[in-house]
């Protein structure tokens, strides 16, 4: 058996497209689609080549084949694209539209023993209950109503506030 | 030394609370005491002689006028006196300068910013959610004989685009439109001794000019409002034109002056906050205490992020519809017109086609199923060829 070169081959397709030309002009169908199909098919069987063992004989047995299976199912398809509306979404506006929301709940109130988040200055005196505050500055100076507090002293009251004390 | 006493006064060594009007005078039992040895003013020890011996003292706190302090008391019989081991109460000692002062302060009972998270309290498996039917806000049309039909028809107008004009009607002018085509081709206006009516019907098939046909959501009202400049009841059809019948009539698209390309319509939908939001502050309108989603047919679902609607009670959505192709998009902005500071903060955009594509009978060629029947023809092919080759 004479070896078949690979210029026999695109020769075999070009023949093989003449005859889809043919039955692509009878169906209406756009010559571009069935050239752009057969080039697709012409790279199936250049992948087949390669991925195969030994030399590729008969390829325009092979090539006649696969255009006498390719063509049916290309008409077949085409007798099949009676197009009657595409996607239908009506059914969408069947579904109400929902603005949806979840709440995880967190424990009960505590605020009375262990207050809220506040992060800001403030005169204590215009607060109530609990209160806790961060980097303490006290100047507790003697005045002639009140006694001055001792160092021991001062260190206690800033404990105490920034640990957290009650203004009752 | 003189030392108040105050009975049945009782208080935490971390309160500012001290004795008051709250305790009458008669409360206030003035002792003279000594000094028991070396002292310190935040923890003195003082000895009472006028105290009975066979009475034990019940007074938990007291006021030392010499040291200007108050303390916390307790008491020991030692000696044949009764002695009071005294602790100094510093908040309430030195309430007035403290409660003066100003302080950085981290948490309070009686006020709050209820935008900063709290990390003090942990979440129970407790849920609630709501959801908020958005059917009658109004941006879609109500059923489907309420919506409009755009019908794309070649022909020849002032308001083409490419071949077609684009008519927008209601779904009844839209049957009116279909009953005139396809019951009599009179409107055909070819002698029917010259070809007879029903040679006319085999050789010319009016589906053919009509390119497409969508329905569109939207209450038909909007599109034909009214006699405009752009309302016809005239259809021109190829190379024929005829008049719907009244009252039926249908709105040229494509018109610069009254521009229906494209529909817009907004609505503003309010939500409500978490249920302990009130208490607890606006941190848990926020995720993961509060998660929140837009589910809008045909559009689909999307989780709105939280942290986008702080300080809002409501959401803008407002909608874009493509008059020829259904195309549309859904833009939820944060707030509304009147919540100035989230005014155009757009959240989440989505797009979706809402046009149902209506039947017509038009015959069309998909080039993208043939091409793939094509492709798996040949696969087959290569597949059979093998095979019998014995690969």
């Amino acid at each position: 058996m004479a070896k078949i070169t690979w210029g026999d081959i695109l020769d075999s397709f070009t023949d093989a497209k003449e005859s889809v030309q043919q039955v692509g002009q009878q169906i209406s169908a756009p010559l571009g689609d069935i050239k752009d199909a057969f080039t697709d098919a012409k790279e199936v069987v250049q992948e087949a080549k390669v991925s195969m063992k030994e030399p590729f004989y008969n390829v325009l047995g092979a090539a006649s084949q696969i255009a006498k299976k390719a063509l049916p199912t290309a008409i077949a398809s085409c007798a099949s694209l009676q197009y009657t509306g595409g996607q239908g979404t009506f059914s969408s506006f069947l579904q109400p539209a929902y603005l949806r929301s979840k709440h995880l709940y967190i424990g009960e109130d505590r605020h009375a023993r262990i207050g809220y988040p506040l992060e800001a200055y403030r005169v204590l005196s215009n607060l109530t209950g609990f209160v806790q505050c961060r980097n303490v500055r006290l100047d507790l100076a003697a005045t002639a109503e009140a006694p001055g507090a001792t160092l021991e002293e001062q260190q206690l009251i800033k404990q105490y506030l920034e640990a957290g004390c009650f203004i009752e | 030394m003189r030392i108040k006493f105050y009975e049945r006064f009782m208080k935490q060594a971390d309160s500012f609370k001290v004795p008051g009007a709250d305790y009458p005078e008669l409360l206030q039992p003035v002792y003279e005491g000594e000094i028991k040895g070396d002292f310190s003013p935040l923890a003195p020890v003082i000895r009472f002689r006028s105290i009975s011996a066979t009475s034990m003292p019940t007074y938990t706190y007291c006021y030392i006028d010499e040291f200007k302090r108050f303390y916390f008391c307790s008491w020991a019989f030692v000696s044949g006196f009764w002695e009071c081991s005294m602790t100094c109460d510093v908040l309430g000692s030195f309430r007035t300068q403290v409660l003066a002062s100003t302080q950085f302060v981290n948490r309070s009972a009686s006020e709050k910013d209820g935008r900063i998270i709290d990390p003090n309290y942990i979440t129970i498996d407790r849920r609630a959610s709501t959801a908020i039917d958005m059917s009658q806000i109004g941006i879609w049309g109500t059923g489907f004989n309420n919506g409009t039909v755009v019908v794309s028809i070649v022909n020849s107008t002032q308001y083409n685009v490419g071949a077609n004009t684009y008519y927008a009607m209601s779904y009844d002018s839209f049957r009116a439109l279909m009953f005139m085509l396809l019951n009599s081709p009179s409107w055909l206006d070819i002698d029917a001794g010259e070809i007879s009516e029903n040679l006319q019907k085999a050789l010319i098939n009016p589906a053919q000019y009509i390119t497409g046909a969508i329905w569109l959501p939207i209450d038909s009202s909007q599109f034909v409002p009214g006699l405009q400049a752009d309302m016809t009841n005239i259809i021109r059809f190829g190379w024929w034109s005829f008049e719907l019948p009244s009252p039926y009539i249908a709105r040229v698209l494509h018109n610069p002056t009254t521009d229906m390309d494209s529909f817009s319509r907004t609505v503003v939908v309010e939500f409500s906050t978490h249920p302990q939001a009130a208490t607890f502050g606006s941190w848990l309108n926020l995720a993961p205490f509060t998660k929140r989603t837009l589910e809008f047919p045909p559009f689909g679902c999307v989780d709105l992020d939280t942290t986008d609607l702080t300080g809002v009670d409501c959401i803008t959505l407002r909608v874009f519809v493509h008059s020829y192709n259904g195309d549309a998009s859904l833009y939820v902005f944060a707030g509304d017109q009147s919540q100035t500071v989230h005014q155009n903060q757009l959240i989440a955009s989505l797009t979706g086609n809402v046009g149902v594509r209506l039947p017509t009978g038009q015959i069309r060629f998909d080039t993208a199923n043939f091409k793939n029947a094509m492709l798996g023809g040949a696969a087959v092919g290569v597949a059979e060829y093998l095979e019998g080759q014995g690969y």
